[in-house]
């Protein structure tokens, strides 16, 4: 489905509501869909993989194991961005040094998280890609960086050293999305244009799980929790 | 200047008026000054008034067309609701000049409203039913030679009533930030503005086809000031009460402007003579809108009752001594007359005509009203910070006691029927545990009690790994503590709720008038009363159109 911008952020909302995340963490999970899917990122497919690997419990909230390192709660498991960005953005002027996420589930996600929501200083997230080179997403003062085959700004700033080490190969997505700023320019343009390509399976899982906000219809609320007559001839 | 604790309080909000700060006015404005041009391109409309029609509007660097499609509606199925599956007219803000595919394309997809799909192209969705009782009245009247009865039009104000406008995404259609680099857009809900003054355009245009239709030996056109009075109507529920919640630094700027404006005037030493004249006139103006404004509801009947006297004891005032107004502060002094002499829908009928006053003081404070910052959570914040933050600014949400039931009444909900926002009891209704989350009230409370079990220099980052669940509340309170005027200052589930208060006042920075309360839940209103016609764009006066009378009979 091609949908807007807004039916993005408002799909993942009510679907991390539904799925029983807290109201702070599921609105920024559902902005950082956004500020993905406005670069022409697929933000829905990275929160639909979170969410689906919390809810089936591949991934748990995070611990400090030391004063920078945050970990899972649990040996052995993946760390959910959808508790560890919070966590990092909060923490952001407390702790002075990089902030390491081990084991992060969605790293892109993490990112954009974290870039959406400072305003001030440097982010640097990298992980291996399959040939143990290194890549992932920089954000400072100029702008963010792709860390790879090439550079591409997303013209966000932001003052935090966070460092992201996965010890598995993480999505292929996150391989060579961003290009070059043109591309960058170019992707965003196409957005506004044509908006956002949302998988079936992904709208699927968002409507499913967006559903359970919502109240089935009773003839006491159709009658009286809107305040207004059914008909309104005058 | 007021304070929030006093302006964002429900009683005050539900007084609001509009002013010419508000987006409708905006918006006419630059009609005015940039000369747009609106014409209908298409009126392909049988003799009932059925098909379709297209308006251009041109302005200096675009052009955008308001897409109708009109088709019949039974009675039984005419609905202000959201449950509505069909209406009078349908109708799209399209972005620029519609090809015959885009034609096609939305005349599929326009009467579906929500259930259709649209595209960015399409910037604004909408849908109008007629009032009957108006409608059929007007349009026999021309058919018969002559103009409608002056009454009836001032009983209803308007033809066809829009039951919802959608824009900024919603199914599929343009999303704000496209939009927001076009001047023309830049200010908040322009786009909505301009699709419902060229809805107006159509309904009048309407009307008078099908009376020229049904009678063309006879048919007259309407009068033009008889089509000035007439507006657009609105019914408005519960959606638009959420919106003030949950963006918190927009509802700040709208306020904060209106309030700013207000203390300009408020601090102005003397008044010019000219500047006396214009506040007598207006004050004139004034009562005979109030005069004109009818309602059903018996509560707001009497506020109306008393507001009408109240301006009788104001112009006396006002003329009691006959320098009250050549004195030092005058507009202090009114102001202050009405907060101490006077109900409170005088107290803000009483901003609204003060900021009348300036325009060239007032106007360039629209540029203030729209904003799309969001303000960080800090998580370094001290505990003790936040607790002083919430005694200080949310002293307010200490009134409600939520071990008692009456403060925790209802929940906010949206049905799975189309989504439609409603209100359930709490003790008897299913679905409390979906309840959307904009009981501020009880929230803060929630977390300042959390707050105890924590040391005074504790992080709040700590607190919020810890409990996760008040992330949502702290980052308000933090949000609120830069942006004073951005928190309703309200318990909105507490008995006796009267979300209707959130409604008008949202309206009145629209620009609506005429408050048609039908219960706590909803109202009616008219938009663009008094605006002027496209054919009077290009003169002077085009912004002179507050508070409208009724036209004299000729």
């Amino acid at each position: 489905m091609q949908a807007s911008l807004a039916e993005a952020e408002s799909l993942v909302l009510k679907a991390a509501a539904g799925a029983g995340l807290e109201p702070g963490l599921a609105s920024l999970s559902a902005r950082a869909t956004r500020w993905l899917c406005q670069y022409g990122l697929p933000g829905t497919r990275l929160v639909v993989r979170a969410l689906t690997n919390w809810l089936e419990r591949r991934s748990v909230g995070v611990k400090w194991t030391g004063d920078t390192k945050l970990s899972a709660v649990t040996e052995n498991q993946m760390v959910s961005v959808l508790y560890a960005g919070a966590v990092v953005i909060d923490h952001r002027s407390l702790v002075r040094a990089p902030m390491t996420v081990t084991s992060p589930d969605e790293p892109l996600l993490l990112l954009a998280m974290v870039a959406h929501a400072i305003g001030d200083g440097p982010v640097e997230i990298t992980w291996p890609d399959s040939s143990s080179n290194r890549q992932g997403l920089q954000v400072d003062n100029d702008g963010c960086t792709f860390l790879g085959e090439g550079y591409c700004p997303l013209h966000r700033s932001g003052t935090l050293d966070l460092c992201l080490t996965c010890d598995w190969n993480p999505p292929a997505v996150t391989g060579s999305v961003l290009w070059n700023d043109a591309a960058l320019v170019h992707r965003q343009e196409s957005v506004y244009k044509n908006g956002v390509e949302i998988e079936q399976a992904e709208l699927l899982f968002l409507d499913q799980w967006g559903a359970k906000t919502l109240i089935p219809d009773s003839d006491i609320s159709r009658e009286k929790g809107a305040g207004a007559g059914r008909i309104d001839t005058d | 200047m007021r304070l929030p604790s006093e302006v964002m309080r429900p009683e005050r909000m539900g007084a609001a008026f509009p002013t010419r700060l508000s987006f409708m006015r905006s918006l006419v404005r630059r009609l005015h000054r940039e000369q747009w041009q609106i014409e209908s391109t298409v009126f392909d409309l049988d003799d009932q008034g059925y098909g379709h029609a297209i308006y251009a509007a041109r302005g200096p660097h675009r052009t955008y067309s308001l897409m109708v499609f009109s088709n019949p509606l039974r009675d039984d199925q005419r609905t202000d609701r959201v449950i509505a599956e069909s209406w009078d007219a349908c109708f799209v803000l399209f972005d620029g000049l519609p090809a015959s595919a885009e034609v096609k394309r939305l005349a599929v997809q326009a009467p579906r409203q929500e259930g259709g799909r649209f595209c960015p192209s399409d910037l604004i969705l909408s849908r109008a039913n007629r009032s009957v009782r108006l409608y059929e009245h007007v349009r026999d009247a021309l058919a018969e030679g002559r103009q409608p009865d002056i009454a009836r039009l001032a009983e209803v104000g308007y033809l066809m009533r829009t039951t919802a406008v959608y824009g900024n995404g919603k199914f599929g259609t343009c999303d704000r930030e496209r939009l927001t680099d076009r001047p023309e857009f830049a200010g908040p809900f322009q786009a909505e503005m301009l699709i419902v003054y060229l809805i107006r355009c159509f309904t009048l245009d309407h009307v008078e086809h099908v009376a020229r239709c049904q009678s063309p030996d006879t048919f007259v056109p309407m009068a033009s000031e008889n089509k000035r009075f007439l507006g657009i109507g609105n019914a408005t529920g519960l959606g638009m009460a959420p919106f003030l919640i949950t963006h918190p630094e927009l509802i700040h700027y709208w306020a904060n402007t209106r309030e700013i404006a207000l203390q300009k005037v408020r601090s102005m030493q003397w008044a010019q003579g000219q500047v006396r004249q214009r506040f007598h006139e207006l004050l004139q103006r004034v009562r005979g809108h109030v005069a004109d404004w009818c309602v059903a509801d018996e509560a707001q009947r009497r506020r109306i009752d008393e507001l009408s006297s109240d301006l009788v004891r104001l112009c006396a005032w006002v003329d009691g001594e006959t320098s009250r107004l050549e004195r030092e502060t005058p507009w202090d002094a009114v102001y202050c007359w009405a907060v101490t002499e006077a109900s409170i829908e005088c107290q803000e009928l009483v901003v609204s005509l003060l900021i009348e006053l300036y325009p060239g003081e007032v106007d360039p404070l629209e540029e203030c009203l729209a904003t799309d910052v969001r303000t960080p959570l800090d998580g370094s914040m001290q505990i003790e910070t936040l607790r002083n933050i919430i005694e200080q600014v949310y002293a307010w949400t200490f009134e409600s006691d939520f071990n008692d039931r009456a403060s925790n009444t209802y929940f906010w909900y949206y049905s799975e029927d189309k989504m439609e926002p409603r209100l359930g009891f709490r003790d008897n209704e299913v679905g409390a545990e979906c309840e959307m989350p904009i009981a501020v009230a009880r929230d803060v409370q929630h977390l300042y009690q959390c707050l105890s079990s924590f040391s005074a220099v504790t992080p709040v980052a700590t607190l919020l790994m810890q409990y996760p669940a008040h992330r949502h509340t702290v980052g308000r309170v933090q949000t609120i503590a830069q942006y004073p005027y951005g928190e309703v200052q309200a318990n909105l589930i507490a008995t006796g709720s009267r979300p209707i208060d959130l409604l008008r006042w949202k309206l009145a920075f629209f620009g609506a008038s005429k408050f048609d309360p039908k219960s706590n839940l909803w109202t009616r209103i008219t938009l663009y009363q008094g605006a002027p016609l496209p054919s009077d764009l290009p003169q002077l006066d085009a912004d002179d159109w507050c508070f409208p009378v009724r036209p004299r009979v000729a």
